[in-house]
């Protein structure tokens, strides 16, 4: 009877025992989980900021031609409506192995290529486009097809000559450019 | 003798693969297309080569894709896919690679639901690497969603993810170097898995002359974001006019956009596109709405009108553009509808920028030995042209199958400036 009682005591101590670790637990999962939710909020893990990018893909030569796609991500103002790469005599776009009279510019997604100049200067060259329609917060927005005259032809452009306007009306003065693979939009 | 064990263990683990292999329904399809500039110089001769290698493998009740992509520029995707069920779970795993990049890792993605007493619940995990402008990421997201009577009840709770539905869009991965893009359900927004966001909706609610009420609440880490009430197809009264009515507080800014809809009757003949005008400034989201200082009905615009007619196999199809300003048609690609152009960029849809009317004829049978033939012209004409009718450009695209598992395609598009392209294609299936 002593050690049934004695069964009996430690069953109930041994419960209690685990009760008292369940409940220590649930409080520490709980506690765990209301800082990992306060610091989320207080902003440990917080999303940057994304700026808009201006994206100029690699130079894609098939043969003896080639072309460059340029893209946008992530621009405010509900998207991009204009872009202008410099001026003449003051081009954004520098070139090396492509053969500027061949250049052809195709708007995308609504782009209009309202004026362009490779030939002022060589290896160099500016063009204004504009969207009419709306404005491109993220997708290609031209295509710069040509030949190609030598090995690893370049294509870069200069972000301090680029102008860019969003569809809103207003300049967008804070963006960065790219030259990763890969985009979301 | 560890060398021989080794080999040995290879050997049988080949062997053990290829059978399962073998067992197991293994389906797939292999899909080319090159095209070329006959007029073009020699460096334009060539215009695109796409290749697309899709298998399939299922055992147990899971199917695993796999799906490779090839254009001109290389490698440029190879995705895993392995969809199944385990018991009452459904599961889906999505994985994403860019073998032509010096980052090949892109995107994963999983996805675990079930269905327990009416309620689904939903658990989403998406990883994007850094190889992605805006990366690293990776999150999770909760669903649940139930009904109450006659109300539909949505919870998602985001812990650095969203996911795709009415709201948010998932998240659309590009290649830039190529153009291309894949779309997955969800997307992760932020490194580590701290909670970002709650949303909840209930629909299905009826009140009055409103066939539909559904309210959504948003939170974030800042606090509320978003109250929408969305009250659809309103009945005042008119048979032809109903109203959209979209109440959206916000923490500072309450909004009220009214949208006027047409009913107009089942065409007997003839597809008209109308719409009803407002003064409101044409946009993405404000366009044909009532909101603001824009809350005038200006009148009823026609802006297309279409003709469709099959029969035998055979399908005649015209559409002409009346408002080429707002509205165009949409390339072969994406079925050849009237879309308007904001849209049509939004949705990444191709359209036809120059042409206002289409007269298309499709033609699909069956194959001699199995398969399907098609044949399909699409005749495009542009006010400005000088041409009989102001002809623009016609698009042929011929399919024949040699039987029910490989087929040649080909294609032409000729212009007032002569042949654009000419392509030539095949598809294997197994």
């Amino acid at each position: 009877m002593d050690g049934e009682l004695d069964m009996i005591c430690y069953h109930k101590g041994r419960k209690g025992v685990i009760a008292v670790r369940s409940r220590r637990m649930a409080a520490i999962a709980l506690a765990v989980g209301m800082i990992l939710g306060l610091t989320a909020c207080m902003g440990f893990w917080n999303t940057p900021i994304q700026l808009g990018n201006l994206i100029i893909g690699p130079v894609v030569v098939t043969g003896a031609g080639g072309y460059v796609l340029v893209s946008v991500a992530d621009m405010p103002g509900g998207g991009l409506a204009s872009i202008q790469f410099g001026t003449v005599a003051n081009e954004a776009i520098v070139f090396a192995n492509i053969d500027a009279s061949t250049i052809t510019i195709e708007g995308k997604n609504g782009f209009v290529v309202l004026a362009q100049d490779f030939a002022t200067v060589a290896g160099k060259g500016t063009l204004i486009a504009v969207n009419a329609a709306t404005g491109v917060v993220g997708g290609t927005i031209l295509k710069f097809a040509f030949t190609v005259t030598g090995a690893n032809p370049t294509f870069t452009v200069y972000k301090t000559k680029v102008t860019l306007g969003s569809d809103s009306n207003a300049m967008i003065a804070a963006w960065d450019t790219s030259s990763l693979d890969y985009y979301t939009k | 003798m560890t060398k021989r064990i080794l080999v040995a263990t290879v050997v049988i683990t080949t062997l053990v693969g290829l059978t399962l292999v073998v067992s197991g329904p293994l389906l797939g399809s292999w899909t080319s297309e090159f095209t070329f500039r006959p007029n073009g110089s020699f460096a334009e001769f060539i215009r695109s080569l796409e290749s697309l290698l899709v298998i399939d493998y299922t055992m147990n009740g899971f199917t695993t894709t796999s799906t490779s992509e090839f254009q001109l520029l290389g490698y440029v995707w190879q995705e895993f896919e392995a969809t199944g069920t385990l018991g009452a779970f459904g599961l889906q795993a999505n994985m994403l690679f860019g073998p032509s990049t010096e980052k090949k890792y892109i995107y994963a993605q999983f996805i675990g639901s079930v269905s327990i007493a009416g309620l689904d619940f939903g658990l989403y995990f998406a990883q994007l690497s850094d190889a992605v402008l805006g990366g690293a990421a990776d999150g999770f997201a909760i669903r649940l969603a139930g009904s109450i009577g006659m109300v539909h009840v949505v919870s998602i709770t985001e812990l650095g993810a969203k996911v795709r539905d009415d709201d948010f869009d998932g998240i659309t991965i590009v290649h830039a170097g190529s153009g291309l893009e894949r779309s997955y359900l969800t997307d992760p927004v932020a490194v580590g898995q701290g909670f970002t966001g709650q949303k909840v909706t209930a629909s299905g609610l009826s009140f009055g002359c409103v066939d539909d009420i559904a309210t959504t609440l948003y939170l974030t880490c800042a606090g509320f974001d978003f109250l929408t009430l969305e009250l659809e197809t309103i009945d005042i009264g008119l048979s032809w006019l109903t109203f959209d009515l979209d109440l959206t507080f916000q923490t500072t800014v309450k909004t009220i956009e009214l949208t006027p809809t047409l009913v107009l009757a089942d065409a007997l003949c003839i597809d008209v596109y109308a719409e009803v005008l407002t003064n409101a400034p044409i946009s993405t989201s404000t366009t044909n709405t009532i909101f603001d200082t824009y809350n005038s009905i200006t009148g009823i615009g026609i802006y297309g009108l279409g003709f469709s007619y099959s029969w035998n196999g055979v399908t005649v199809k015209e559409l002409t553009v009346l408002n080429t300003a707002r509205y165009a048609i949409t390339t072969h690609e994406y079925g050849s509808v009237i879309e308007e152009i904001v849209e049509a960029i939004e949705n990444g849809h191709d359209y036809c920028v120059n042409y206002w009317e289409l007269l298309s004829i499709e033609v699909v049978g069956d194959g001699c030995c199995g398969g399907t033939n098609r044949f399909l012209a699409n005749t495009y004409f542009n006010r400005d042209e000088s041409a009989l009718f102001g002809w623009g450009t016609t698009y042929i695209e011929g399919e024949v199958a040699i039987n029910s598992t490989i087929s040649l395609s080909t294609q032409l598009e000729v212009s007032t400036d002569g042949a654009d392209y000419l392509g030539i294609g095949v598809e294997v299936s197994w």
